[in-house]
């Protein structure tokens, strides 16, 4: 068996005096710096300061919208049916457009149970779902405020969050009403 | 009765109350200090959202809701305790921690209106005797709990720190034995007062104040690493153990009873600094100004003491405004405004204490002011140096690693209780050739 | 039988069959798509193009409109039966939309299975789509039409010819521009409708009531028995996280085909609206075990002369042979009859009888008084202190006869699907299960034991089977041989005593079903059409 003798364990470092004095001066550099700049601080304070997130975020999801402001999406369940979590809850109805033929009547997704996976994104062949709002707080008081209803997902600006940003899609339509752009 | 003999009564009881009420108000103090002290070593900001009203106190309302919190916690008593001791436990150790502070003379007397004021609770005959006689009592409280609480990692816990406790006693008590043997006396009050002048050996006096740090610097170690150990703090909290103990001996204690552990930790280390401060760096004393000659120069308190106010003042009260400026963007009202508020109460205080100072020296002052400014500067004094040692416990702890269990006993009984042994008998040749 | 070679593998098979029957009896995948087995040949999408040996050398032509000749030598493999395949789906799909994510069809879409398993091409139109309009075009009472998915196969209309024979579905203009479409002043609402939605192999025709409802992949599938009537059609009941969203005509070459009338189609929503939910004492809700105790500590005081009981032909076999058994061993088995109190209704010539209930034949396997008169009258002459009424709603049938009837009975005990009349009226109410939430056994109008299988579980654990029911009210009872886990396990008891049902068990019934030696109350469906097609189970219905 061989014996490996620790580094610095003999003579004065046994009594840890020297170790001691390094740390100690050590660390009263980083009081003494973070005391007199403490700007230099790496902390961001966070509700009232927030760093900016890289453009690829997966962040919270929202429904697109079309010019007229109706919902993009037409209830297909693919997103749902994708969800590993279970969490996207749909009820269709008759779209009084019969080219687009289905709407959501409800678009339920359940916060609480959303693993972030980005699959309802990828399953949508509209491009009516999308994961980009980059916002990381998604908090609430109740299980209820923490699902978010179809009129909630669909309260933005409709533009992209990062110009020209175009995921590559397939091409499932060529003409009519759902062509791709 | 006796009006001298009331005088004495009522002295001796407002100094006992303050004697329990300092270390009490220095606990949350010290906590705010552990928090951001941590965090300044480890380039955080600490606790800085709790607040009253926008008030933050820079993070000192937190203690109060930790209080809030503490005290609305059900105060749970496991089943099959032992139930008498498992309440004695926390009081038993809150109140021997506040207990060795009563012989601590926080200045010299002042003799007013023909009566004495002691600023000491008691002047026992035996002074540094009780204090490492109740100290020693301390491990009880830890003992009591952890086995009370028939929970095997609590005893675990207060078996590790009692017999840490013991084996640190031993060193502590020698080293103290040095100090004794240069000092000729176990009274705190002739402790104090010998530490007033200037260090003289072999007849010649050095430039020094007659500090227990300068006569007996190995013990003054011995002595700051026992204490360490004593208040089980790290590097030396084996007593507690996430990993291995969970909690330690007080996993079992909630709500009162747990906030009274924590603040008998605390209250033991303020202890410790004010036993340090006291018996190694001449308490109360201000260097180089004893109390005879601030009695006999009225004007020497006064400057004292305006200097070292517009010095801490000025210090605190620039960063407190450094900080607003830093944050200024960051908040609006009161919570904009308050590192500003703070930085002009400091700066009020700087410009009235220049005031007094030019007032003092140019027109002088009433006859009976300068005497209570001395006990005024000497309790500053003595807070300052407490302060530093406050700020050592903390400093240390978020330094260090802790030993391991070993590791600790190995240094106590095989580095610590011979160099203490040693220590005597060079101070004791020391003495003999002095002689 | 006329023997016949097909990819080179000699076979025998019968007389008048067609090719593509003659390959998928014998295990050669041959894809198909407008023939239905249960429908005349129309041979117009050209899938199941095979090659055929002929003077002239091997010749493409289709397989379901060929019949089988003596020495005929098939090949459905070769490079050129298997481009002419392709080439005809791809045509049916050139103006078919890609709107998959849309159609309610998609998931159990012949054309999307078929384009999965034999197409797999690049898209190759070069011009645009031509749109043919139509899109939700409402035809009929149920069913939706959406022109541009039609592929035009004319299942729908070979079915509305041959099954209703009401021809309300016919072909219009010519080319790419044909269309199926309904007559002028004619609609869809022949009493068969929804069955065109089942065979329209596209997203074409779609049923209002589940459009839009349900994705069918989300579908969970349980066999069961229609419970509307005594004709029994099997049926397959889809159901998701506890709610039934359709019944769909389950294959039954000997009893109903592929196909079951609207009334029962329609039927689910009636088993899950209205619901008893809980247990009612009185006025005040309660718990099984409580009611249960109530129960008992009120029969236990009485002699066995003042309980009756009135079963029904709604529940299941496995209910009634236990509350027979319950008034055999507890009370007095006269006491206890099945009369029926409603109205017969409507009825015609291809599926739909007139009693609208699952098991009268199941009550006259188990020897029960259909008619109970005499019951009745003694109920009513006050011979009974508690009535015990399981399944049946004299109350919600015939109010006046039914107040007059139980007017002088002190306690009405009432097991019920539904918040009936009867509940209200009833001094102590029992939620029980419907058919879709237990497992059982219906016998129907010809004499037919069918098994069904439970298909969801009702969210409150009070809601049990009624035969399960009488169980733990047996036991309360102090009653012995009332060991019984679930149905199964009843109808296996049932089968050892029940002449007729001899060495059967609950899972030993053929998914057909079997026929008890009984007398028929009704005559065999479908009068006039082919019994048995030529290829049953193995085609794509």
């Amino acid at each position: 068996m061989k014996v490996v003798q620790r580094p610095g364990n003999k003579g004065p470092f046994k009594t840890y005096v020297v170790a001691v004095l390094k740390g100690l001066w050590l660390t009263m550099g980083h009081v003494v710096s973070n005391l007199f700049h403490p700007e230099k601080l790496p902390t961001v304070f966070f509700p009232e300061e927030k760093k900016a997130l890289p453009p690829a975020t997966r962040g919270r999801h929202r429904l697109m919208k079309r010019e007229d402001g109706s919902p993009r999406c037409t209830a297909c369940m693919l997103c749902a049916t994708a969800c590993p979590a279970e969490c996207i809850h749909i009820l269709a109805e008759e779209s009084p457009n019969p080219d687009i033929e289905k709407l959501p009547a409800k678009f339920d997704i359940d916060m609480l149970r959303c693993v972030y996976c980005g699959f309802c994104v990828d399953a949508c062949p509209l491009d009516a779902i999308r994961m980009d709002i980059p916002e990381v707080t998604v908090a609430g008081y109740t299980r209820d405020s923490l699902v978010y209803h179809k009129e909630f997902l669909m309260d933005h600006d409709n533009k992209d969050v990062v110009p020209d940003y175009n995921p590559p899609r397939p091409v499932l339509w060529t003409h009519g009403p759902h062509a791709n752009p | 009765m006796d009006p001298n003999q009331t005088c004495t009564l009522i002295n001796i009881a407002v100094m006992t109350v303050l004697m329990w009420l300092i270390p009490l108000q220095f606990v949350p103090f010290f906590i705010w200090l552990e928090r951001k002290g941590s965090a300044i070593i480890q380039d955080r900001v600490g606790p800085n959202r709790t607040g009253i009203l926008g008030f933050r106190l820079f993070g000192m309302v937190q203690n109060f809701a930790d209080v809030v919190k503490l005290v609305m916690k059900e105060n749970i008593v496991p089943a099959n305790v032992n139930r008498f001791y498992f309440m004695l436990a926390p009081f038993w150790a809150m109140t021997v921690s506040l207990l060795p502070l009563l012989v601590v003379p926080l200045a010299a007397p002042l003799e007013m209106a023909g009566h004495s004021i002691r600023f000491q609770a008691a002047d026992l005959g035996v002074g540094v005797l009780f204090i490492l006689s109740i100290t020693s009592m301390g491990v009880f409280g830890i003992i009591l709990a952890g086995w009370s609480s028939n929970n095997k990692f609590s005893l675990l816990g207060s078996l590790r720190s009692s017999a840490q406790m013991i084996s640190y006693e031993l060193s502590m008590g020698l080293s103290m034995v040095g100090l004794l043997m240069v000092y000729q006396d176990v009274r705190m009050s002739v402790i104090v007062e010998t530490q007033g002048r200037l260090l003289t050996a072999w007849g010649h006096a050095l430039p020094l104040p007659n500090w227990g740090i300068f006569l007996q610097p190995v013990g003054f170690l011995l002595f700051l690493v026992a204490a360490f150990a004593e208040t089980n703090r790290n590097p030396f909290d084996l007593a507690e153990g996430e990993s291995e103990l969970v909690a330690g001996f007080h996993l079992e204690y909630s709500s009162v009873k747990f906030s009274l552990f924590f603040m008998a930790e605390y209250a033991n280390m303020v202890v410790a600094a004010f036993v340090i401060a006291t018996l190694f760096l001449g308490g109360y004393q201000v260097p180089f100004a004893s109390t005879q000659e601030l009695q006999a120069d009225p004007k020497l308190a006064l400057v004292l003491l305006c200097c070292t106010l517009v010095l801490l003042k000025g210090l605190a009260g620039v960063f407190f405004y450094k900080r607003g400026v830093q944050q200024k963007h960051l908040y609006t009202g009161v919570k904009q405004a308050e590192p500003f508020l703070f930085a002009g109460l400091c700066f009020a205080v700087v410009v009235a204490a220049l005031g007094l100072m030019g007032y003092g020296l140019t027109a002088g002052l009433p006859a009976g002011v300068n005497g209570v400014l001395i006990p005024v500067l000497q309790l500053l004094c003595l807070l300052l140096k407490v302060l530093f040692f406050c700020w050592l416990f903390v400093w240390v702890r978020w330094t260090l690693p802790r030993f391991r269990y070993d590791q600790l006993m190995k240094m106590g009984w095989k580095l610590m209780l011979p160099l203490a042994l040693l220590n005597l008998l060079v101070t004791g040749v020391l003495l003999l050739t002095q002689k | 039988m006329a023997k016949i070679t097909i990819d080179g593998k000699p076979m025998e098979v019968a007389d008048g069959t067609n090719v593509l029957e003659a390959c998928l009896s014998n295990s050669v995948h041959l894809e198909h798509f407008c023939y239905h087995p249960y429908l005349p040949v129309a041979g117009n999408c050209r899938t199941c193009m095979v090659e055929i040996e002929g003077p002239k050398g091997p010749m493409l032509t289709i397989g379901c409109n060929t019949k089988v000749a003596e020495g005929m030598v098939i090949h459905t493999d070769t490079p050129k039966a298997k481009t002419a395949q392709k080439s005809a789906l791809e045509m049916l799909l050139l103006d078919h939309p890609l709107d998959c994510p849309v159609c309610d069809k998609a998931g159990e879409c012949k054309l999307q299975n078929q384009y999965m398993e034999y197409g797999l091409y690049d898209f190759r139109r070069g011009v645009p789509r031509y749109f043919k309009g139509g899109k939700a075009e409402d035809i009929g009472e149920h069913v939706m039409l959406d022109q541009e998915r039609c592929v035009l196969c004319t299942r729908c209309i070979r079915f509305v010819d041959e099954i209703p024979k009401s021809s309300e579905l016919g072909i219009v203009s010519r080319g790419h521009e044909s269309k199926i479409t309904i007559f002028p002043d004619v609609r869809l609402d022949n009493a068969y409708s929804g069955n065109v939605t089942d065979i329209c192999p596209v997203g074409a025709l779609t049923l209002k009531e589940f459009r839009f409802k349900q994705r069918v992949w989300f579908l969970k599938k349980a066999e069961s028995v229609c419970h509307g009537c005594a004709r029994g059609c099997n049926i397959t009941v889809e159901h998701n996280r506890g709610r039934i969203y359709r019944f769909m005509p389950r294959e039954n070459a000997e009893l109903n085909k592929t196909w079951i009338c609207d009334e029962g189609r329609f039927s689910f929503n009636y088993f899950q609206e209205n619901r008893l939910e809980e247990v009612r004492l009185g006025h005040a809700t309660s718990n099984l075990s409580d009611g249960i105790a109530q129960l008992a500590n009120l029969l236990k005081d009485l002699s066995p002369d003042d309980v009756a009981g009135i079963a029904s032909p709604t529940g299941a076999l496995e209910d009634l042979y236990v509350m027979k058994k319950l008034f055999e061993k507890r009370f007095r088995l006269k006491n206890l009859a099945a009369p029926f109190w409603g109205k017969p209704g409507d009825e015609d010539k291809i599926l739909k009888l007139a009693d609208k209930t699952p098991n009268t034949q199941g009550l006259n396997l188990l020897g029960f008084d259909t008619e109970g008169k005499d019951l009745l009258s003694r109920i009513e002459k006050g011979e009974f202190k508690v009535v015990l009424i399981a399944h049946n709603n004299p109350f919600g049938q015939d109010e006046e006869r039914a107040k007059k009837v139980f007017a002088k009975v002190k306690a009405l005990i009432v097991l019920s699907v539904h918040k009936t009349k009867t509940v209200e009226a009833g001094s102590m109410a029992f939620p029980v299960r419907t058919f879709i939430e237990k497992n059982g056994t219906f016998v129907n109008a010809t004499s037919r034991l069918q098994r069904f299988r439970q298909a969801v579980e009702p969210e409150n654990p009070d809601i049990v089977e009624a035969s399960l029911w009488m169980v733990r009210l047996a036991k309360a009872l102090g009653a012995t041989g009332f060991d019984f886990e679930d149905s199964p396990s009843v109808f296996n008891a049932m089968a050892k005593e029940v002449g007729a049902l001899q060495g059967l068990t609950f899972n030993k019934i053929p998914a057909t079903g079997k026929v008890l030696d009984l007398k028929p109350l009704a005559a065999e469906p479908f009068p006039g059409v082919k019994a048995q097609p030529n290829v049953s189970g193995k085609a794509k219905v």
